[in-house]
């Protein structure tokens, strides 16, 4: 049923490119003379956007259906992921913030509710925990930062933000839709609740936290780079994107937990496409965008393949013996070799396109910039021929006695969407090429010289190259085993979960110490009641049921009364 | 129709009145309580009816030199004659001997008559003699644990009367005739500081009668120990009395010292308040209770007269008549449960679930008294702090009175509680009378509180033409 | 001149002494009809004046005339959301509020005359009616806290009698004082409107004073907000249901008022909505330390209402509207988030967070519906709860700038902690706790009813909106 619907989503979104560039507006609601519009675009932009997630759609639902098999926990997985797919689908054709909202608040929340799908599983909910609690933040944010649009341009829409005058409104404005963005597509400092949501089934890690939903926070940087290009606030996407990408790319290396290693690795993509919009390059961050949603889907699916294979084993190193579903194993290949950025495949291009636009050496800083890039380019070929590698071991080498490897074989609805995808991913920059032409976006456009693209690879086969040393030929094993020095230096996880423990803990300190304040103020109020009962008991003492005290006080009362006239 | 002499209704009033004396000199040797209680409740109710009709058709006439009867009097000789016709009924239920209590209740009933219909001071202080030491006989005879209280109330009230006759023979000097209007246009008073002195023992012992701090220590040890029928009485009926007699003299006889008595009332009325409301607070005997809630009651009454316009007098004579029905309901329902042996808040606790009436009515005349829309309680209250703000010198009075007014929630919503919670008990039944007495005061209080127009207007009317004379 | 107002009013206080005289076994019935007629005649009123345009009705009844009082009743836009909000959380409450089945012919008159009191408020068009329509509410209320609910619930009735008297006796000579210093003497809000700015400016802050300290109690805003956790905690279900969900509105209606009536307010109207949005913070902060999902609910009550202040004090269009619609969407939400922590009560037999665990595996909908209920309080688009916080804070960043954008911070706490509670309580199935009770097919319809309301005018907002009769 799902699968059918999103089937006919996707001719839709085909037959939408037929379409001329058109914005759809209606006012949602008014006040006073103020109406608030829902408005879609179907620009180049947003179809690509549209068509990626309508195209990745059928193939996640093929997947599901051999991955998901207890009918009872079909009806909430379908629900949810149909919801997500229609915001994510509203996400794409918005085109002005308050449309754009619904769809990121959806987005938010659908994902929150897939990673903590496994209702079983407490860590799980922990993650879906986290993530919801980093969304809100950018939701806030994101919240703000429109409303702040609206009180002082009175419009929604992107477009028309492009001719306003440049207030201070705006920068704090567009700081904030920064942080949103950050928060949504897994930045520094927002970084871990991504790996974390590695929790939630494979096929919603293929498809929300690595081909769309992550990348709504990058997509709407992208609408809105001009504005940021115009209020030069470009760098900062530089220096978050080279601090996240560096994290990204050293927790991948030192991870074992098999989605984990992906889920670092997409957060160090994203970083990439920052650093690529941080130069104003949209073109090469379009590329690399596009091409990603591709061979991070197929990773992921072959990473739920090989977990679903190995009795949902999820340790890279308690896995094995990958070679032996030959389908599956071509999957991963071609996945490991377009995401380390091997010619021809479509990761090579978008990883060079965003390596040139740093390429310029103008200043110190775009230098280093270049070769953070390089190092990262490095790593990751490292890392993710590890990941292709570890795997590949034969059981029997290890603890093959111990061990019950029931290796059982994939349902084709697993394999056969993986297969679509990677024909994708090979042929992915050759589908870009049109594409690209529709497109009409700030900066150069892109173009690879030649020097990249031996520069990369070179890179991409040392890095093979270290990689075979290490997992296949297993030099230095004591540094590479799971727990071992590797892991102890590049691993930035636990540094970064500790310090949103401070946070909350110091939440929660203001919290407790508000609460006792509360408390406080609520005795005070409770004993000021209490010391009026008091002075009635006092009070009450001059009834003492002698008349000749009554006598007295009804004399001395004439007599302040006399008194009281006299004076 | 040939028009009647309408004199002649008052001539009748006044009669009906003297009447009442008949009732119980006839039924006593034979005891023969039912015909007493009818009797006296039908002499009652035709001056109810005539004193109405003399009001409707606005009859201002005096008679014999010591009567007068205009709207003024009329409305509280029927407002009485009505109130005194409930009481009347729920002693019948109570008193060991009816047609004793006859006898001492149709002479206080006829001391009321003459305090609101009186025309001289030397009237008004013979009514409040006759009102008080009858009452005072109805406490001691109506059992041996009762004579404290009579004791108390006679001593007290003796004094009282004391201070008023003294301050009587202040005046005498100056104006040797005490008819109320005969007094009030004559100038040697100004600046005459016996005058003033007057004024003050006529506050003094008004302060007592109405049971204003400090002249009140006597009124809660006195409605404890009275019997429960004679306490409603003395709250319900004997205090309103002093209320009229306290409007009579002060803003007939020394209007034109408005200026000198307004802040002794005010200061009474804070007083009053306040000490009624905070050691209600404190109280576990529920008749106490009530006891300083009719201090407080009177307090807001004060709040009116203090400010002493035609405003504020409307509002006092509206919160008079909302007291009135009040406390009467109030206390007809704590007489009979003292007769079932249930007297402190504990044994309230759970009332609801042996008689839900009983609970609902005193919860809603509680509410009321805690000035609760939209009952009477409210209205009155409303106009009395209404009158203060209107004169905008007197706002803080009114702030005062609503301070005390939230202070008073407590110990109601305490009692309403207690009522409505606890353990089922077995179920208790309420004698007819009391039954509907109680239901009288209860329509009387949500009736005129949701359509309080009537009440108003005829305030409206008796205010002016006390003012006027 | 209408009677619609009127013939609701008589519906529901018939009904009321109609369940209290009748049998028991009638009780439910006789309260559902009325509820359910009055709602329908707000619906039919939203339809007919939807295709006008606006909405403005006025009925006049005779009361204290020697005062100018008499029963002025009217219903502009304003009076309209808050009735149709009234009707929608009563007819709810009374079909689903009570899965034990106790008590319920006094719950039901309970329930029926705080409807009567508060449509009556709501439509009222003279302050002196306003205050009575107050005090009726809050006693209905104090008995309905009093005698149902749980083992501390007395403590609690006299917290919240003694709070309210506070601020109904303040409201009360706030009400006296403008009618006494307004040249005219009049309790009518339209003429007091026209004729406050005669007020002195220091008499008119000293009514202001007066009258901001009644409706914050009410609302409930810090520092006056103690009566209001320990009532909705000890409350039964459908006590708190009209609590939070129609009560605090008397207050907030009351500043709506307020704000319009004095012409001082504007200068005030800025530490007024600072207060709130400290108030919003702090209460944010409060909740995080609760461990009783009741009571979590009830300070998201001072979250919400606090933020309605602020769009209150930024008077403005936006904020208006915005305070209106939050008064709509958090009254319809709130009530569905009792209702069901009233069935996880009912279900499981307590609502200690802690110890509740796993609400999803043994009641599914309870816990789906305990997330929708989140969206809206937390203002996820397509919730009522979203329009709201968009109007308002429009309103309030056009009137006090970035800074009126803070108290959005209050609900992003808040957010955090809901769904923290959904996660720890409602969905991880592991371990749960076991049932030891069954909902009826009545709560359930009762969460439909309720999510409806909520997801239907939070995605037709227009609907609400359309009425542009924003006359007082």
């Amino acid at each position: 049923m799902s699968l059918v619907a999103s089937i006919i989503s996707l001719l839709i979104a085909v037959s939408l490119l037929w379409n001329t560039q058109s914005v759809q507006s209606f006012v949602w609601f008014s006040v006073g003379n103020f109406g608030i519009p829902i408005s879609t675009t179907t620009g180049a932009l947003n179809m690509t956007l549209l068509l990626i997630v309508a195209g990745i759609t059928p193939l996640i639902f093929t997947y599901s259906i051999g991955y998901l098999k207890a009918p009872s926990e079909q009806g909430r997985y379908y629900f949810e992921m149909c919801i997500f797919a229609a915001a994510m689908m509203l996400f794409a054709i918005s085109a002005n913030f308050i449309t754009l909202f619904i769809a990121w608040e959806m987005l938010g929340l659908t994902s929150y509710l897939l990673i903590g799908f496994w209702q079983h599983k407490p860590k799980a909910q922990v993650a879906a925990r986290k993530a919801i609690t980093t969304i809100i933040i950018g939701d806030t944010a994101m919240l703000i930062a429109i409303l702040l649009i609206w009180v002082t341009y009175q419009t929604f829409e992107f477009t028309s933000l492009l001719y306003v005058a440049i207030t201070p409104q705006l920068y704090v404005a567009m700081l904030l839709i920064a942080v949103a963005a950050f928060t949504k597509s897994a930045q520094f400092p927002f970084t871990e609740w991504l790996a974390d949501a590695m929790e939630g089934p494979t096929p919603v890690s293929a498809f929300l936290h690595s081909s769309t939903m992550v990348k709504a926070g990058v997509f709407l940087i992208l609408v809105l780079a001009p504005i940021y290009a115009e209020l030069n606030l470009l760098y900062i996407f530089i220096i978050f994107g080279v601090v996240s990408a560096l994290i990204g790319a050293t927790n991948a290396l030192s991870e074992h937990h098999i989605k984990r290693i992906l889920a670092y690795s997409t957060m160090e993509d994203l970083a990439l496409m920052f650093i690529a919009i941080g130069f104003n390059a949209l073109y090469a961050a379009m590329l690399l965008f596009v091409v990603q949603a591709f061979y991070k889907a197929l990773l992921f699916m072959s990473a739920g393949s090989i977990m679903h294979a190995g009795d949902d084993e999820e340790d890279l190193f308690e896995s094995f013996n990958s070679t032996k579903s030959k389908g599956l194993f071509f999957t991963m290949l071609i996945g490991t070799l377009s995401l380390a950025g091997v010619f021809p495949f479509s990761g090579f291009f978008g990883k060079v396109a965003v390596d040139s636009v740093a390429a310029n050496f103008s200043s110190i800083q775009t230098i280093a910039v270049y070769i953070i890039l390089s190092i990262i380019d490095l790593i990751s070929s490292i890392y993710i021929f590890r990941w292709l590698f570890v795997p590949m071991r034969k059981a029997s080498l290890d603890k093959a006695f111990t061990l019950n490897v029931n290796y059982r074989t994939l349902p084709k609805s697993m394999l056969i969407p993986a297969i679509i995808l990677a024909v994708f991913v090979v042929l992915g920059a050759i589908i870009y090429v049109p594409l690209t032409s529709l497109l009409v976006l700030s900066g150069p456009p892109v173009s690879i010289s030649l020097f990249d693209t031996i520069l990369e690879t070179v890179i991409v086969l040392a890095g093979i190259g270290v990689a075979y040393v290490l997992y296949v030929q297993r030099k230095l094993d004591g540094f590479t085993e799971k727990h071992g020095l590797l892991h102890g230096i590049f691993s930035s996880e636990n540094s970064i979960n500790s310090f949103y423990l401070y946070f909350v803990s110091f939440v929660d300190l203001v919290a407790k110490g508000i609460w006792q304040f509360d408390h406080y103020i609520d005795q005070i109020l409770y004993y000021s009641g209490k010391g009026l009962v008091e002075i009635g008991n006092a009070a009450r003492k001059l009834q003492n049921g002698q008349v000749n005290l009554y006598v007295a006080a009804f004399m001395l009362g004439l007599l302040a009364l006399v008194i009281l006239y006299a004076m | 129709m040939a028009t009647i002499d309408v004199t002649y209704i008052a001539y009748a009033i006044i009669a009906a009145t003297m009447a009442l004396i008949i009732v119980p000199l006839a039924t006593i040797p034979r005891k023969l309580s039912f015909v007493a209680m009818v009797a006296s409740t039908v002499l009652l109710a035709i001056i109810l009816i005539l004193a109405a009709y003399a009001m409707i058709s606005g009859i201002d006439v005096t008679v014999l030199g010591i009567f007068h009867l205009y709207p003024f009097s009329e409305f509280f000789i029927g407002l009485f004659a009505f109130a005194l016709a409930l009481v009347n009924m729920l002693s019948y239920e109570y008193y060991p001997n009816f047609t004793r209590f006859e006898l001492f209740f149709s002479f206080a009933i006829i001391g009321m008559f003459v305090v609101a219909m009186a025309n001289s001071l030397l009237t008004i202080l013979l009514g409040l003699e006759l009102m008080t030491l009858p009452t005072a006989f109805m406490i001691m005879t109506s059992g041996r644990h009762h004579i404290e209280a009579a004791v108390k109330l006679f001593i007290l009230s003796a004094i009282a009367i004391g201070a008023l006759s003294f301050a009587l023979a202040l005046i005498f000097p100056y104006s040797p005739e005490l008819g109320l209007t005969q007094i009030a246009p004559n100038t040697t008073f100004t600046g005459n500081y016996l005058i003033s002195l007057a004024i003050i023992l006529v506050g003094a012992a008004m302060g007592f009668e109405v049971a204003a701090f400090p002249f009140n220590l006597w009124v809660p040890d006195v409605y404890q120990g009275a019997p429960g029928n004679v306490t409603a009485l003395l709250a319900g009926i004997n205090k309103k009395v002093a209320f009229v007699a306290l409007m009579e003299i002060f803003f007939v006889v020394f209007l034109q010292f408005q200026p000198i008595f307004s802040p002794v009332l005010v200061l009474l009325s804070i007083a009053t308040m306040f000490y009624g409301n905070v050691v209600a607070l404190v109280q576990t005997n529920v008749k106490r209770l009530f006891a300083y809630s009719s201090i407080s009651q009177a307090g807001y009454i004060l709040i009116g007269l203090a400010v002493a316009t035609q405003f504020g007098i409307e509002a006092s004579i509206v919160q008079i008549v909302a007291h009135l029905f009040m406390i009467i309901g109030a206390f007809a329902i704590v007489l009979w449960l003292e007769s079932k042996n249930l007297r402190t808040l504990d044994d309230y606790t759970g009332l609801s679930s042996r008689n839900k009436f009983a609970a609902f009515a005193l919860a809603i005349l509680m509410l009321s008294m805690a000035g609760v829309p939209p009952l009477l309680g409210f209205i009155g209250k409303f106009l009395v702090f209404s009158s203060a703000i209107d004169t905008q010198s007197l706002l803080y009075l009114a702030v005062f009175g609503i301070v005390n007014s939230f202070i008073s929630i407590y110990y109601y919503a305490r009692l309403i509680d207690r009522m409505y919670g606890g353990q089922k008990k077995e179920l208790l039944f309420m004698g007819n009378y009391t039954y509907a007495v109680v239901i009288v005061a209860l329509a009387a209080t949500i009736l005129l509180g949701i359509y309080p127009n009537l009440l108003i207007s005829a305030a409206s009317l008796a205010s002016k033409t006390l003012l006027a004379l | 001149m209408s009677i619609l107002i009127g013939l609701m009013l008589l519906i529901t206080v018939v009904a009321s002494f109609l369940v209290l005289g009748l049998d028991r076994d009638y009780s439910k019935r006789i309260a559902l009809f009325a509820s359910g007629v009055v709602l329908a005649i707000t619906i039919l009123i939203l339809i007919t004046s939807l295709a006008q345009g606006s909405v403005s009705l006025s009925e006049q009844y005779n009361y204290v005339s020697a005062f100018g009082i008499s029963l002025q009743l009217q219903m502009s836009a304003i009076n309209f959301i808050l009735v149709l909000m009234t009707t929608i959380v009563a007819f709810g409450t009374v079909l689903a509020g009570n899965p034990e089945h106790e008590h319920e012919k006094v719950a039901n008159t309970l329930i029926l005359l705080f409807e009567f009191a508060a449509i009556g408020l709501f439509t009222s068009a003279n302050l002196f009616v306003f205050f009575i329509f107050w005090d009726v509410g809050v006693v209905a209320l104090f008995f309905m806290i009093n005698s149902l609910g749980s083992p501390n619930r007395r403590y609690a009735s006299m917290k919240f009698i003694i709070y309210e008297i506070f601020a109904s006796s303040l409201l009360l000579l706030g009400i006296m004082m403008i009618y006494f210093y307004t040249p005219v003497h009049s309790f009518n809000i339209q003429t007091i409107i026209s004729s406050a700015a005669s007020i002195p400016e220091a008499t008119q802050a000293m009514i202001f004073f007066f009258l901001f300290v009644a409706f914050m109690v009410n609302m409930p805003m810090f520092p006056l907000h103690f009566w209001l956790p320990d009532a909705h905690t000890e409350a039964s279900t459908q006590g708190s249901m009209l609590l939070s969900g129609v009560l605090t509105k008397f207050g907030a209606f009351g500043m709506l008022l307020l704000f319009s009536i004095l012409p001082i307010s504007r200068e005030f109207a800025a530490p007024a909505a600072a207060l709130a949005g400290f108030s919003t913070l702090y209460a944010a902060f409060v909740t995080m330390r609760q461990k009783d999902i009741k009571r979590v609910i009830a300070y998201t009550t001072i979250i919400d209402m606090g933020i309605i202040l602020v769009a209150i004090a930024s008077m403005n269009e936006f904020g208006t509207y915005g305070a209106l619609f939050g008064m709509f969407a958090h009254g319809v939400t709130i009530a569905l988030m009792f209702l069901v922590v009233g069935c996880v009560h009912h279900i499981f037999g307590t609502r200690d967070m802690r110890s509740v665990k796993g609400v999803v595996n043994q009641a599914t909908s309870t816990a789906y519906s305990f997330l929708a209920g989140t969206f809206g309080i937390t203002g996820v688009p397509l919730t009522t709860g979203f329009v709201a916080d968009v109007l308002i804070f429009i309103g309030s960043i056009q009137a006090f700038g970035i800074i009126g954008a803070l108290p959005l911070l209050g609900l992003l706490i808040i957010g955090a902690f809901l769904y923290f509670v959904i996660n720890k309580s409602f969905l991880m199935t592991k371990d749960p706790l076991q049932r030891v009770d069954y909902i009826g097919v009545e709560q359930k319809i009762g969460y439909a009813f309720f999510m409806f309301f909520m997801f239907l005018f939070g995605v037709f907002p227009f609907l609400l909106l359309g009425l542009t009769n924003l006359q007082l």
